[in-house]
């Protein structure tokens, strides 16, 4: 019965485990294949601003 | 299960993570990032509703316009923020990546993670302070992702 319990709460936190390797690596995979800020939207933002200047101030 | 075949299980399981990974190196840099991206979005949204609010009083591609959004502190900081900062963070970042990689592949190599990281923080820690009011919600990322900063670390220029 100890040892069935026991059993248990390894085998619950080997899963919490797995769960917490798994997002790690998948966040290790992301950042390598991309260790950049996204700035689509300040540069979107800027280009629009940029347009709407006088044409001199381009 | 048997009690020995989950501890094997465990063993196993903690085998395959990376020489010297205790995973904060990658969370952080990987919070960084998003916090990072929060912060351009609120930026970018931010000099937006000045544009609409100058081009609504003033016609685009006027002196009107270009007055309204030179007094525009979104707009200033938005471009303060593209030209120095995040290309700052992103640099800071990558080098930072490419350092965790080879400590991996190095037998018991060990990156100072917290020193590779500083000069991506101290740019986010920086920006927030400077622009907090029009950040919203990428302030509370930013506070997250820097909260291990010591202060002294971001000054001289890091």
């Amino acid at each position: 019965m100890m040892l069935s319990s026991m059993a248990a709460a390894l085998s619950a936190a080997i899963e919490g485990l797995e769960e917490q390797l798994a997002e790690l690596k998948k966040l290790r995979a992301e950042m390598i294949a991309n260790p950049k800020i996204d700035g689509a939207a300040g540069d979107e933002a800027a280009d629009t601003i940029t347009d709407s200047m006088p044409k001199d101030q381009q | 299960m048997r009690p020995i075949i989950i501890t094997i299980m465990l063993a196993a399981l903690l085998a395959t993570l990376p020489s010297g990974c205790t995973g904060a190196e990658w969370r952080t840099a990987h919070a960084i990032r998003t916090a990072g991206t929060a912060t351009d979005r609120a930026l970018a949204a931010a000099a937006l509703r000045d544009h609409d609010r100058c081009k609504a009083a003033h016609k685009a591609q006027t002196k009107g316009y270009a007055d309204c959004m030179s007094k525009s502190k979104a707009w200033a900081a938005l471009q303060k923020w593209r030209k120095y900062i995040r290309p700052g963070i992103n640099s800071g970042l990558a080098v930072a990546v490419a350092a965790f990689q080879i400590a991996e592949r190095v037998k018991g190599g060990k990156a100072d993670w917290k020193k590779l990281l500083s000069p991506s923080a101290c740019g986010l820690a920086r920006a927030a302070a400077e622009w907090k009011d029009q950040l919203g919600d990428a302030a509370q990322l930013i506070a997250v992702a820097t909260a291990w900063i010591i202060v002294a670390t971001c000054q001289g220029g890091e």
